[in-house]
C-alpha cells in the first residue's frame, strides 16, 4: 500500500523574540498509507500540535519549517496558499478542539457548510448543493436535520457543533481527517459518541484518520497505530493496546500514570518532575531525568529512532 | 516597544525637558521687554523672533511649555484621580449605587464642557491652579467608565474571589486586587486626557480666560500674534506648531501603548 | 457528627438578556441535601450544566443560596472569621486564579498577614513550609504567575488554600487543566492532605480520577442529585440509568 502522506527531517521552530528560537517539533520522519488510523500522543510540549497544524500549513507566522511534508506526493511546505488549496479541503480536512470557536457565529450551518463545498466546486447548482449539505448532515448523525439546517452555531450543542465540523471537513470527500483534540472540550457521554462517529466514518468512507491527542486510553482505542511523541521526538511508533505493547519507558510510565478506573484510592505510581523546558534542551535523552531505568549513557548520549523506538534500553 | 510608543515617548521626553530646564536653554527673561526690537523676526539672537514688546518668543515658548505640561498633568491626575475612584465604586457595588453614579456621569455629560469651563473660570478667575482644578473636574467621565467596566470584569475574576476565601474586606480586594488590575487601559486615557487638557488650556489662553500675561502661555502667545498675522508670522507658527507637537505626540504615545499594553495579555503554549 | 450538612440548597441565576427584560431564569442547583463525615473525600460529578461548580461555590460562600447547610452543627456564617477560614477552595482556572500583577511570596503572604496578622520571620518561615508542603522550592518566590507551569501554579493555589489551615477544601476540577503526567502529582498531593485530616469535596467530570481519590459519590445532573453512594459500590452495580450512561462513556 502506498504511503499517503511521508514527511522527511520535519523541523518546526517558532520565533519567540528578536535571537530566540525555540523548536517544537525535531527531525521527525514518518509514513503514513492509505486507509491506516494514527493516534499521536503527547503531553504540552511535545510538540504533536504543531506537527497536526504543519502537515497543512497552518502554522503562525512566526514559523519556521524545515524538511519535507509530501501529501499524495505533493509537497506541503512552502507552497503558496493558492496552491494548498488543492490539498487542505480536497485531500485532508481537519478538525479542531473548540468547535464553537472554529464556526462563525453570524452565519448559518447551511451557509458555513455551503461555503465550504463551493470553494472547491465552483459550477456547482443549488439543488446539488442542498443534497449534498443535508447527506453530510446526516452522515455526520445530526438527528432533526431540517432545523439544525437553519440555525446559528450558538444555538447547537458542542456535541453538534463538533458534528458540523466533522461535515464541513468532510464535505469536499478528502481522503485523510486530521482530528486535532477533537472530544478534549466536550462532555463524557458526547465524547463516546463523536469518537464512534469518527471511527464509523473511517470505515464507511475509507479514510487514512489522524487523531492527536493527549489521551493514551482514547488513542489505542481508536487507532492501531500510536505515535508517542515527546519534547518535539518521536520516542515511540508501534501498534500499541495496552501496557504491554509498550517499549518505550515514556510509554510505558504513561499508561501507569493515567487516570484510570480500575485503580482504587490511593493507587498512585507518579512521574517524577516535569516536561522539560523547550528552550535548554540539553545533549542526551530528554526524557532522563524522569525516567525510571533512567542509565548514565542516556544522561550523555541523545538516543536516535532505532526500530521505531528511541531509547537505549527499551523494554 | 514599537515605534509609536517610542515616537510619542521621543516628543514627551523633549517637551518635558524644555520645560524643566528652561532657563538653562535660554538666558533672557521672559518679561523682559525691549521696544527697540520688537517684532523682529527669527534670527541668531532671537530664535523664534520677538513679540509686540520686545520679548524674546522663544524664552517665551519655553516658560509657557512649563505651564501646558503642568496644566496637562495634574488636571488629568486629578481627572484620574475622581474617575478611578467613582468607576470602582460603581462597578464593584452595581445595583442602586452603580446607578447613581452612572446618572450622575450621563448629567456631567450633558453639559457642553466648553462652556461649563468658561463659567467656572469667569467665576472663580483665571489663576492656573484654578484652570488645573476645572479641567480636571470636567474630564473624568471617559475614565470612570472605563475603570467601571474593568472593575465588573474583574470582579468575577477567580483570583477576586480567591481573595474573599481569605477573608479580605471589601475595601482590600478593591485595593489589592482590582484596581491594579484594572489600570493599564487607565494609562492609555490619561496621555489622550493631557493631550485634552493642553488644548483646553491653550484655548482657554486664546480667548484670555486663561494664563494672564505677563505669565506665558503658548495659547496667550497666539493671542498677541494674531494681531500680527501678516507681518509677524512667527508670533503664530510657533505656538500653534508646538501646541500640535505636543498633542500628537501624547495621542501617539498613547495609541502606541494601547497596542503594546494589549497581547501582553495573552500567554501562547506551544 | 457530619462535619459538613446540605438541607435543601437551591440557586437560582436570573437570565441576563442585552435589549430585553426577562422573568427567564435557570435552576442551577435543586433542592440538594447531603452529608458529609470529616477526614473522608466525596467527589461530586456531572457533566456540564449539572451544577456542581454552582454546588461547590454555594457552599464555599462565593454565592448566594435558598436552603440551609450546617457546618459542625452550626448555621454556616462566613461573617465570622474563623469559620471562614476553615473551608478554603481550589480553583480550576490556574491562570485566573493568581493575581498576575503580585509575585508568589505576596499571593502566599497574604492569607498569613491578612487573616493571621503574621509579619517578617514567621510569616517568611510560613509561607517556605507550605511551599514545602505542595512540594515547592524556594526559587518561586520571586516570580510572577505567568512565569510558572501549570503544574506549579496549581500547586500555589493549593498552598495558598492552605495556609489559612482549613479543614475542609472544595477543589473544582484541579487536574482537568493539566498534563497527564502532572494530574497523578496533584492527585496524590490531595489523597495525602486527605491522609492527614483533610476533607475534601473534589467536583470533576472525570470518573477515572474519581477512582483514585474518593471515598463517596455524588452524580449530578441538571442540578438534581441522581445516584450516591460509596464510590466502590456505585462503580460496581450504578443504580440510576445516567450514572450506567457515564460509566459506559468512560474510555479505557
Amino acid at each position: 500500500m502506498q504511503n499517503i502522506i511521508e514527511v522527511k527531517k520535519l523541523n518546526v521552530s517558532y520565533k519567540i523574540s528578536k535571537t530566540e528560537y525555540v523548536y517544537a517539533v525535531k527531525n521527525i520522519d514518518l509514513n503514513i498509507k492509505k486507509g491506516e488510523s494514527v493516534a499521536i500522543v503527547g503531553e504540552s510540549g511535545s510538540g504533536k500540535s504543531t506537527f497536526a497544524n504543519s502537515l497543512l500549513n497552518l502554522l503562525p507566522a512566526n514559523a519556521n519549517i524545515n524538511g519535507s511534508i509530501k501529501i499524495q506526493n505533493q509537497e506541503i511546505i512552502n507552497k503558496s496558499n493558492k496552491d494548498l488549496m488543492n490539498i487542505r479541503g480536497k485531500v485532508a480536512g481537519i478538525i479542531f478542539q473548540e468547535p464553537g470557536a472554529s464556526l462563525n457565529p453570524v452565519f448559518t450551518v447551511k451557509e458555513q457548510i455551503e461555503e465550504t463545498i463551493k470553494a472547491h466546486n465552483k459550477d456547482i447548482n443549488k439543488e446539488e448543493l442542498k443534497k449534498q449539505v443535508i447527506y453530510l448532515l446526516k452522515e455526520t448523525g445530526i438527528n432533526d436535520v431540517e432545523r439544525i439546517y437553519n440555525s446559528y452555531p450558538h444555538q447547537l450543542s458542542g456535541g453538534q457543533q463538533q458534528r458540523i465540523m466533522i461535515a464541513i471537513a468532510l464535505s469536499c470527500n478528502p481522503s485523510i481527517l486530521i482530528a486535532d483534540e477533537p472530544t478534549t472540550a466536550l462532555d463524557v457521554t458526547v465524547q463516546l459518541q463523536i469518537i464512534n462517529l469518527l471511527k464509523k466514518l473511517k470505515k464507511s468512507r475509507n479514510l487514512t484518520l489522524i487523531l492527536i491527542t493527549h489521551d493514551l486510553h482514547l488513542a489505542t482505542f481508536v487507532a492501531d497505530r500510536v505515535i508517542v511523541m515527546y519534547a518535539g521526538e518521536i520516542v515511540e511508533d508501534n501498534k500499541i493496546k495496552s501496557i504491554k505493547d509498550s517499549h518505550h519507558p515514556y510509554t510505558y510510565q504513561l499508561f501507569k500514570v493515567v487516570p484510570d478506573i480500575n485503580k482504587e484510592k490511593g493507587d498512585f505510581v507518579l512521574i517524577k518532575g516535569e516536561p522539560p523546558d523547550l528552550k535548554i534542551l540539553k545533549n542526551q535523552c530528554y526524557f532522563y531525568e524522569r525516567c525510571f531505568k533512567a542509565k548514565e549513557k542516556c544522561k550523555n548520549q541523545h538516543p536516535d529512532l532505532i526500530k521505531n523506538i528511541r531509547c537505549f534500553y527499551p523494554l | 516597544m514599537n515605534k509609536m510608543v517610542i515616537t510619542g515617548a521621543t516628543i514627551v521626553t523633549l517637551l518635558v525637558i524644555m520645560a524643566v530646564c528652561a532657563p538653562l536653554f535660554s538666558s533672557y527673561d521672559y518679561k523682559e521687554q525691549n521696544i527697540a526690537e520688537r517684532l523682529q523676526p527669527p534670527s541668531s539672537k532671537h530664535l523664534m523672533g520677538t513679540d509686540e514688546y520686545g520679548r524674546d518668543v522663544f524664552t517665551r515658548m519655553l516658560y509657557g511649555a512649563r505651564i501646558s505640561m503642568s496644566v496637562g498633568l495634574i488636571a488629568v491626575l486629578i481627572a484620574t484621580f475622581i474617575g478611578i475612584i467613582l468607576g470602582s465604586i460603581s462597578g464593584y457595588f452595581g445595583g442602586v449605587v452603580d446607578n447613581i453614579i452612572m446618572r450622575f456621569v450621563d448629567i456631567v455629560l450633558t453639559i457642553p464642557t466648553l462652556f461649563l469651563i468658561l463659567i467656572l473660570v469667569v467665576f472663580l478667575g483665571p489663576s492656573i491652579f484654578n484652570i488645573m482644578l476645572i479641567i480636571g473636574l470636567t474630564s473624568w467621565t471617559d475614565i470612570a467608565r472605563i475603570m467601571r467596566a474593568e472593575v465588573m470584569s474583574l470582579k468575577k475574576i477567580a483570583f477576586v474571589d480567591a481573595a474573599r476565601l481569605i477573608g479580605l474586606r471589601k475595601r482590600e480586594i478593591i485595593l489589592r486586587h482590582i484596581i491594579p488590575n484594572a489600570v493599564s487601559p487607565i494609562f492609555v486615557y490619561m496621555t489622550f486626557g493631557i493631550s485634552g487638557a493642553i488644548l483646553i488650556e491653550s484655548g482657554l489662553s486664546f480667548l484670555g480666560l486663561g494664563v494672564q500675561p505677563p505669565q506665558p502661555s503658548w495659547g496667550n502667545i497666539l493671542t498677541a500674534g494674531k494681531d500680527y498675522i501678516h507681518s509677524a508670522w512667527w508670533m503664530i507658527a510657533y505656538p500653534g506648531f508646538a501646541i500640535f507637537l505636543s498633542v500628537f505626540g501624547f495621542n501617539i504615545l498613547g495609541e502606541g501603548l494601547r497596542d503594546y499594553l494589549n497581547p501582553k495579555l495573552k500567554k501562547e503554549d506551544l | 457528627m457530619a462535619l459538613l450538612l446540605v438541607k435543601n440548597l437551591k440557586k437560582i441565576f436570573k437570565v441576563e438578556r442585552l435589549f430585553k427584560e426577562t422573568k427567564d431564569f435557570v435552576v442551577a442547583v435543586d433542592d440538594v441535601s447531603f452529608y458529609l463525615e470529616k477526614g473522608r473525600v466525596l467527589a461530586v460529578v456531572g457533566e456540564s450544566g449539572s451544577g456542581k461548580t454552582t454546588l461547590a461555590r454555594c457552599i464555599a460562600g462565593l454565592e448566594d443560596y435558598e436552603g440551609e447547610i450546617l457546618y459542625k452543627g452550626k448555621k454556616l456564617e462566613f461573617k465570622d472569621k474563623n469559620i471562614r477560614r476553615q473551608i478554603q477552595y481550589v480553583f480550576q482556572d490556574t491562570y485566573n486564579s493568581l493575581n498576575p500583577r503580585m509575585k508568589i511570596k505576596d499571593i502566599l503572604a497574604e492569607p498569613l498577614y491578612f487573616h493571621f496578622k503574621m509579619q517578617s520571620e514567621k510569616l517568611n518561615e510560613k509561607v517556605i513550609k507550605y511551599l514545602e508542603d505542595v512540594g515547592l522550592k524556594e526559587d518561586v518566590l520571586n516570580k510572577y504567575s505567568y512565569e510558572l507551569s501549570g503544574g506549579q501554579r496549581q500547586r500555589i493555589v493549593i498552598a495558598r488554600a492552605l495556609t489559612m489551615e482549613p479543614e475542609l477544601i472544595i477543589a473544582d476540577e484541579p487536574v482537568s487543566s493539566l498534563d497527564v503526567s502532572i494530574q497523578a502529582q496533584i492527585l496524590k498531593l490531595f489523597y495525602d492532605l486527605n491522609k492527614k485530616g483533610l476533607t475534601i469535596i473534589f467536583i470533576t467530570h472525570d470518573l477515572r480520577t474519581v477512582k483514585s481519590i474518593a471515598d463517596e459519590i455524588i452524580i449530578m445532573r441538571q442540578g438534581k442529585i441522581v445516584e450516591r453512594g460509596k464510590v466502590c459500590e456505585i462503580y460496581k452495580k450504578p443504580e440510576n440509568d445516567y450514572t450506567k450512561k457515564l460509566l459506559e462513556a468512560v474510555i479505557g
